[in-house]
């Protein structure tokens, strides 16, 4: 079972949410629940980083975290696990959330196994793009992983 | 023929728009729109070489959101999406 999402906070009028995870992956035959939280963190590349803005392919993210499901729950043999995945799109401010992977397996191996693979196959695959911005009002755009020639 | 290119990332900045529109004279591939692009960059930019790279490394992808290579022909008014190096989570 899936629960995916891209979430802008000004358009959307909500934030990725933590309740919502937990609410979701609740399971009475699951033993095991794992919760992966990404934050915008204060330093990068010895630069002062006040926020990040995120901007994402919405459509293709979405057929992306599905197709990374799919492979994930085959590969680890875990079709009753419940996963819920949401990104945060626009300007998320320092120590905020930019994603959240919540997944419930029947034991703590496997949970950690599939969040994990998640996690990693969304950083190289999903078409999300991440804006820094700094306390010296500067702003870069962030090197990322190519799809070329794949 | 007029195509659409949908932008992102960095690459809305560097031509200052979501969706840049392009006259071709004849049916195309998506190698003549890298090149146009680079072309824009040389005129716009004084062939900024960070912009340029940018281009060389982004893929594109069609309207039936398949990731697609530089010999993937657009034969009529179509859309296509530029997809620069990716970095989410």
């Amino acid at each position: 079972m899936l629960h995916v999402a891209i979430i802008d906070p000004k358009k959307n009028k909500k934030k990725i949410s933590l309740l919502r995870a937990e609410k979701f992956i609740k399971n009475f035959n699951a033993g095991a629940s794992i919760f992966f939280i990404g934050n915008v963190r204060k330093n990068n590349n010895n630069k002062n980083v006040t926020g990040i803005s995120y901007d994402a392919f919405d459509r293709l993210v979405i057929k992306t975290f599905k197709k990374i499901y799919n492979e994930a729950i085959k590969k680890f043999k875990q079709k009753n696990a419940k996963v819920f995945i949401e990104h945060a799109k626009g300007y998320i401010k320092l120590g905020s959330s930019s994603i959240i992977i919540a997944v419930s397996c029947k034991h703590r191996s496997e949970a950690y196994q599939l969040s994990r693979y998640i996690i990693e196959q969304i950083k190289i695959r999903a078409p999300v793009w991440k804006k820094e911005y700094y306390k010296n009002k500067k702003s870069e755009w962030l090197k990322g992983t190519t799809f070329r020639a794949r | 023929m007029k195509i659409k290119i949908k932008l992102f990332g960095n690459s809305k900045d560097i031509f200052q728009t979501e969706v840049l529109q392009i006259n071709f004279d004849k049916n195309i591939k998506v190698k003549n729109i890298r090149a146009k692009l680079i072309e824009i960059i040389e005129e716009k930019h004084s062939g900024n070489k960070a912009y340029k790279n940018l281009i060389k490394k982004s893929a594109f992808c069609s309207e039936h959101d398949e990731i697609v290579n530089d010999a993937y022909a657009l034969n009529k008014d179509k859309s296509i999406t530029i997809i620069p190096p990716i970095g989410g989570g």
